[in-house]
């Protein structure tokens, strides 16, 4: 309690991912989710271009975990039903990633 | 073509899992005590600007943390509707409602969601009023004039690196390392397999 209240400053933009809890920094808008989607659209190697610029092969994911392949934005903006059927968008355009 | 499987989604919680807790201290313990000596020393300012060197500024600059406290308090409770787990849904729903709504789970994910992108401005509006009043103190302590003007100046001094201290926490707050992977659990019979 004491800790909380005099240390100034209070940090953010933490998240973990849904599927293996490996915790990851950053401010993600929906922009981003859609900037995803558009990428998928045009295809594998656009799709795979914006994996690696949004950052999704730094966040230490699992080996095994199946959310790997989806943009950071993605894990910290999707509820559960809509992070489902991008796992399923991104598996058809990129197959095991 | 291969048969994609589902994968595993688990609930939706934040990494530190003290941090919901912590950011309410902030915003309804914190806040307002610092909101409340900010409005104190407008007070002082209009009676007896005076005895400050840069009253319009100082005026300013701690007008300017009042809002920004203010704002977190208002912000901070907004969000803090979003924030609920598990249990609080029990409370409310009786068990065979739970069973033929997964909806409510699939809501709460969803409100989650919210609660980290507006408490997100509350942190943002906490740390500008907190910045913003200690630089207020700092000019308001600056001397007016040769009297006392050495302690004054040292005052104001230590108030300015108090204002450093906090931007380097609030920026380490902000880029901390969240740590490795989490440890395994324990095991509930006491570790033995």
């Amino acid at each position: 309690m004491l800790y909380d209240v005099t240390l100034p400053g209070n940090g953010v933009d933490l998240h973990q991912c849904p599927s293996c809890v490996r915790p990851f920094r950053g401010h993600y808008t929906r922009n981003q989710v859609d900037d995803w989607e558009r990428a998928l659209e045009q295809g594998e190697s656009l799709a795979r271009a914006h994996l690696e610029q949004s950052g999704a092969f730094e966040v230490l994911h699992t080996a095994t975990c199946p959310l790997r392949c989806l943009p950071p934005a993605v894990l910290a903006l999707c509820p559960e039903s809509e992070l489902r059927a991008q796992y399923h968008k991104g598996r058809a355009v990129l197959g095991d990633c | 073509m291969e048969q994609s499987k589902e994968p595993y989604i688990g609930p939706r919680a934040p990494h530190f899992l003290g941090y919901p807790e912590a950011s309410a201290t902030a915003q309804t313990v914190a806040a307002p005590l610092l909101a409340g000596a900010s409005l104190s020393l407008v007070g002082v300012i209009i009676v007896d600007g005076g005895d400050f060197r840069w009253p319009g500024v100082t005026l300013l600059l701690v007008v300017m943390s009042a809002i920004a406290l203010i704002a977190t308090m208002q912000i901070g409770a907004d969000a803090r509707k979003y924030l609920y787990n598990r249990q609080t849904i029990e409370a409310w729903y009786a068990p065979e409602d739970l069973k033929r709504s997964s909806e409510l789970l699939e809501r709460r994910s969803a409100h989650f969601i919210q609660w980290q992108v507006r408490n997100r401005r509350a942190v943002v509006t906490f740390n500008t009023g907190t910045m913003l009043l200690i630089f207020s103190v700092a000019t308001a302590l600056v001397p007016p004039h040769d009297e006392q003007a050495a302690w004054r100046w040292a005052a104001a001094g230590l108030a300015l690196a108090g204002a450093l201290v906090e931007a380097w926490w609030i920026h380490h707050l902000f880029h901390e390392d969240p740590g490795g992977p989490p440890e395994k659990p324990k095991s509930l019979n006491g570790g033995d397999g």
